[in-house]
Order: C-alpha cells, then structure tokens, then sequence
C-alpha cells in the first residue's frame, strides 16, 4: 500500500539537482496522514492502493557519482511521473501508473 | 535577517513534513536563495519507520550568514547510543560546498547494520555519524560528535579548509573492532586549525595536517606522546560499556580518557575532551554537561512555566509589571 508525494511544479531557480514536476518526492504507506506542508501548489499526493511501498521504491532511486563535481549535474531522481496522471489525492492503479513513469 | 523557519519533519506524519527531502524541496522553491536562518526539527510520532531515507533534491543557495539546521527532538537525538530505533538520516546529505552552513545538531546519520556510503558535507555538534565511505565527514566544523568508520582504510574527516579556522573538537574518531581506518583527521597543512580534545581510535595515522596542531614529539624518549599537546588521545582504545551494541558510553572500567581534561584541570581552550566523564553511579562515565551523551541530551525534568498575567486594565493576576516583580521576588 503506497501513496506519493509527487512534486507539482518546477522550480523557480533551474539547477540540475533540483526536483521537477513530476518526480516522486517521497513514498510512504496508505493512509501515511501528510505533513501540513505537503500540498498544493508545490506537491501533490498521489495515491495507488494494493501496492507495497518497497515495490515503488525504484521512484526514489537518485543518480549518483563519485566525482562530487559531476554528482552536483545529476538529477536528483532517475524518473518521474507524467504529468497529466499527477493531480492531487488521485488514485490511480499500479498499472496505469507503470505506465506514466518517464525516464529522465 | 528576516524571521527565522521552523518546520517539523515526522517520519510518521502529522508535522509540516514527512520527509527531509520534501523540506528541502520546499525550501528550495520558496526561499532561493535562502536569506534567513531555516530549522527542520525532526521526529518519529507514530509507527516504525526510523530511517529517513528519500534522496534529497538542491538546497538553495545561501544569501549572507543563513544556516540550515536540522535537529531531532529529545525523543529521537543521538545520545551516544547508535540505534536503528530512533529517527536517523538513512541517505547521505547532497550537498557540495556548504561544508558549514547546512548544520546537524543531534541527528545521528547512518544506523548499525545500515551504514551511510557517502561523504557527510556538512557542520556536525553532538551528532553521531555511521559510515562505510572512504571519506566518512568533510568539514571545517566538527564538535562533540562521534564519527564511526565500519571498514577498514577510512578517513573520518576531511577538512577541505573552506573557512580561515577549521574547528574539530571533542569528537570520537573510531573504527570498529576488527578493522584499521586510514586517518582519524586529515587537513591540507592548515597551520590555524584547531584540533582538540579529540579521542582517535584505530587509524593508522591519527591525524595528518602536515605536522601542525596534531603530533607531539618526545626528544627524551624519541616517541610521541599520548595524549598530545592538543589533547587528542591517539589510538588508546577506550573501553565502553557495549561497544558490540554499539552503546559508546564510556565504561567506568575505562583508562584510556578517564579522569583527563575535568575541569578545573582542564587547561585547553576548546574543552578537553569528548569522553570527559562523569560518573553516572550505573552503566558507567556519562559526558559533561557540554559534551555528548547522556547527561546533557537526557530528557530532564524542568519545573513547569510559572505563568502570569499582566493587565493594566485589571482583571488580571497583576495590574503592573511592578507588582508582579515584586510578588516574584517574595515567592
């Protein structure tokens, strides 16, 4: 049981670390009570029943370096979600949302 | 400055936020570049999820002296005792040259049997570190922290001399039994350094600046002494009270720091010494009031707020300061 806090906007101030709309923020179990903060506009959460967190963990994986002056140029996540799947408390099914998750 | 930010992080929900990832993506979009003091004060209110484990993305960059702090609270802060039960950073801070300005405060970072594979770039005071990286913390300001290297050929710190005086102190340098770390301190021959009061254990070279602040050599004897003139003590094994658990609390068996650096003996400017002990009557020597551990840390029970009101209208418990000075002064 999963439920994404999905970043909803790009940043004002670009840098290449920093998260875009669509990437997954956080995973946490169904019905996690999120932080007053976690919202609209900045995030959205996005819910998908019947789906174990660790099995969406991949959302979370980040590239990495050993060369701190390249790990500074790398995003903070592999992939996202497409936007048009991302809307605030929707719930979607773990294959639609298989389906969404782009490659960054 | 402007106001400064205060935010809660609860691992099990309920604060501002559930993951120092998303703080700092807040922050990120809403304060860039930062132009006052931010502080995530973090906990874990409900289940059983410790480990704080989301990447995180860009901080913002910094406008004049503005810090990041991040903190845990009395329930969740590192003590001296590594657990994996208590809220801990369970991914390695991104963050390539804010060496002081992102601060931990209590937070102990990595966990036993989950160490942090990458090199910690950040401020640390009473902070416990776990680490398998070939550089375990690179900064210029390291105090009353312990920093444990899990694997042999370490180097625990690493100041990369971002500010005139790097300060390392009163810190706990340690590889785990059965392992030989590389050097406890490493700097690029900063002769303003401040190296003291530090307890270096199981690295084959325990501090390395290029001779400065570090090494005292005994002509008589024609060997170096232990502890130095800094008052590291180097590579003189401490005895705890369960090292195997990682409990490093020192133990009341212990010779190699007790009885150095208590005050009023203590002559070093920066404090003596990490470990500098206070026998506690149970498990054995607890810290000074200022330094790691228990004592210090340890939940204490404070006399709740005396609370009264001042209304120059009447009606409350006072119609003048005046008056409730004086009753304050004859309680």
């Amino acid at each position: 049981m999963a439920e994404l806090l999905v970043m909803a906007q790009d940043p004002p101030v670009p840098h290449p670390r920093a998260f875009t709309k669509g990437m997954v923020v956080d995973i946490k179990d169904d019905g996690h009570k999120w932080g007053t903060e976690e919202k609209p506009p900045l995030f959205h959460v996005v819910k998908v029943p019947g789906v174990a967190k660790e099995e969406l963990q991949f959302l979370l994986d980040s590239p990495d370096d050993p060369d701190p002056n390249v790990r500074d140029t790398l995003p903070p996540r592999f992939k996202k979600i497409a936007s048009g799947l991302v809307k605030h408390l929707v719930t979607v099914s773990k294959s639609k949302l298989m389906s969404n998750v782009i490659n960054i | 400055m402007a106001d400064n930010i205060y935010k809660t992080v609860d691992l099990g929900g309920g604060g501002d936020f559930s993951s120092l990832a998303a703080f700092i993506a807040w922050l990120y979009n809403n304060y860039n570049p930062l132009d006052r003091n931010a502080c995530a004060i973090c906990t874990v209110s409900s289940g059983n999820t410790y480990g704080d484990s989301a990447a995180w993305g860009s901080l913002p960059s910094f406008s004049g002296n503005a810090t990041i702090l991040i903190v845990t609270t009395k329930e969740h802060w590192f003590n001296g005792i590594f657990s994996s039960t208590r809220y801990y950073l369970a991914t390695t801070p991104t963050q390539p040259t804010y060496w002081y300005q992102l601060v931990f405060c209590r937070v102990q970072i990595g966990a036993p049997g989950a160490p942090i594979t990458g090199t910690i770039k950040a401020g640390l005071f009473l902070s416990g570190v776990v680490s398998s990286a070939t550089t375990a913390v690179q900064s210029d300001v390291v105090a009353n922290s312990m920093i444990i290297c899990t694997t042999n050929s370490q180097t625990a710190i690493s100041c990369p001399y971002s500010v005139a005086d790097p300060l390392i102190i009163r810190n706990l340098l340690l590889t785990r039994p059965g392992y030989t770390g590389a050097t406890g301190i490493y700097a690029p021959s900063v002769s303003s350094a401040i190296f003291d009061g530090n307890h270096i254990v199981r690295f084959t070279t325990p501090v390395n600046n290029g001779g400065y602040g570090s090494t005292y050599y005994n002509s008589t004897t024609a060997s170096s002494i232990s502890p130095n003139t800094e008052g590291n003590v180097l590579n003189a094994t401490p005895t705890f009270v369960d090292e195997t658990n990682w409990n490093y609390t020192l133990s009341i068996n212990d010779t190699s720091a007790k009885n150095l650096y208590q005050p009023p003996v203590d002559t070093l400017p920066h404090g003596g010494f990490p470990l500098a002990l206070n026998h506690n009557g149970i498990t054995g020597y607890r810290f000074l009031y200022s330094s790691i551990g228990p004592t210090e840390p340890d939940p204490q029970n404070y006399p709740s707020w005396l609370i009264k009101v001042v209304n120059t209208d009447g009606g409350g418990d006072f119609t003048s300061l005046n008056a409730a000075i004086v009753w304050l002064y004859n309680k």
